[in-house]
């Protein structure tokens, strides 16, 4: 009780030891702004949200597929630039046709922009591989005025691709029907070039001002370095991502 | 009294300091929330798991509600919750199958529980819940709704058969 009394009592306080001087007194209350300014800056940048990512949302899984010439097209072989997948079949007509002219309006703004081949990659992989073959993938791949730098046609075994489209990323593909019609989910990825998936396309996001956002966004991120690369960070996980 | 006494004044003083931040750090959180909630919107930021209640029946996967095989033993049931039941309300499964519930309300919050699994999600209109689950055990699952919707939220309910 007395040591108590002791430390409660400020006359029995040595003399001085609760005596700060003026400049103690600053640093203490600026330290207190200094917490509520950073706690608002905090506040800011993720109501705001200044700076914009993509969200990482999973690694691409591996696959080995081949493409329209035969060569062998693996997910190693798309590290360093920029890819869109596609999943669809050569013969999806109208079902298709949106999702279509959208990648082929992307080659169009890439190629005007001198980004085609060297920093983006298109990929179409193809779930029928029973009548895609090479001749089929050939024949669409020039319907689409693809050439064979910037946009590749893959397809494979259809037990991997069941395992890969369906089971890895979730997306949904039927059987074909009588007339060899496929129901499926209309999809593209955007895998960023360390093989990070970091968004998924459907409905009206998937447009060609979107992926023309997106590249940019993924650009400015993994080109940053010092400072911005922890704000990019920050960004990361206050999940400051675009619309 | 107290500023006669120096010391007394300083020990005032420290208290304040201390009792300033630990007020103002309340009141700073509940305005971020009031303000997040309110002005801002809250929502979920990945726009993914976002979706037009007008449109569901447009978007994929719920413009066909159902059972969908993605891969061997794997499966993607996509389910609509309204007052005062679930669209599908019944999904059949073969035992070790893995599945991943997509749900999205039409109208108000819902939940989905089933019990005897892991999977308990609320169904927020606007928004889509998901959650994957393993169903080893064959039997019948009972789905519930635990979210209170209205005066028929007793009667909302489905089964998962496992095979």
């Amino acid at each position: 009780m007395r040591g108590l009394k002791l430390v409660l009592a400020p006359e029995r306080i040595p003399h001085g030891a609760l005596r700060l001087n003026q400049g103690a007194w600053i640093i203490m209350y600026g330290l207190v702004a200094l917490g509520l300014g950073l706690f608002a800056l905090t506040f800011w940048f993720a109501v705001a949200r200044p700076v914009k990512v993509l969200p990482r949302i999973a690694p691409l899984p591996a696959f080995a597929l081949e493409d329209q010439y035969g060569l062998p097209i693996n997910s190693n072989d798309l590290l360093g630039r920029t890819v869109f997948i596609n999943f669809s079949y050569t013969r999806c007509g109208e079902d298709c046709a949106a999702q279509r002219e959208q990648l082929v309006a992307l080659r169009e703004q890439l190629r005007a922009a001198g980004r085609l081949g060297s920093e983006v990659l298109l990929l179409t992989i193809s779930f029928d591989p029973e009548r895609d073959t090479r001749e089929a993938l050939q024949t669409y791949a020039a319907q689409l005025g693809a050439d064979r730098r910037s946009w590749r046609f893959a397809t494979g075994d259809p037990v991997e691709l069941k395992a890969l489209i369906g089971g890895e990323l979730g997306f949904y593909y039927g059987q074909p029907d009588a007339n060899g019609t496929i129901k499926h989910d209309q999809r593209v990825i955007l895998v960023d070039s360390n093989g990070m998936i970091r968004a998924r396309y459907a409905g009206e996001r998937l447009h060609v001002q979107t992926f023309l956002r997106d590249i940019e966004l993924v650009r400015q991120e993994l080109g940053s370095s010092g400072l911005m690369r922890q704000v990019y960070e920050a960004s990361h996980l206050f999940l400051c991502y675009p619309d | 009294m107290i500023l006669r006494n120096p010391q007394k004044f300083m020990g005032y003083l420290f208290e304040v300091a201390w009792i300033l931040p630990s007020v103002a750090i309340p009141v700073a959180v509940i305005t971020a929330v009031v303000i997040t909630a309110f002005a801002v919107g809250l929502r979920v930021p990945d726009v993914a798991g976002r979706i037009e209640p007008k449109a569901i029946a447009v978007t994929e996967p719920f413009d066909e509600p159902g059972l969908r095989e993605l891969a061997p033993g794997k499966y993607q049931a996509a389910m609509i919750a309204q007052v005062f039941l679930f669209t599908p309300n019944e999904i059949e499964v073969p035992a070790g199958s893995e599945v991943t519930f997509v749900l999205t309300s039409r109208d108000v919050i819902h939940g989905f529980k089933i019990v005897g699994t892991s999977v308990n999600m609320m169904v927020v209109p606007g928004q889509i819940s998901k959650l994957t689950v393993r169903f080893d055990q064959p039997g019948e699952y009972l789905i519930v709704c635990h979210e209170y919707c209205g005066s028929g939220h007793h009667v909302m309910s489905g089964k998962v058969i496992v095979r």
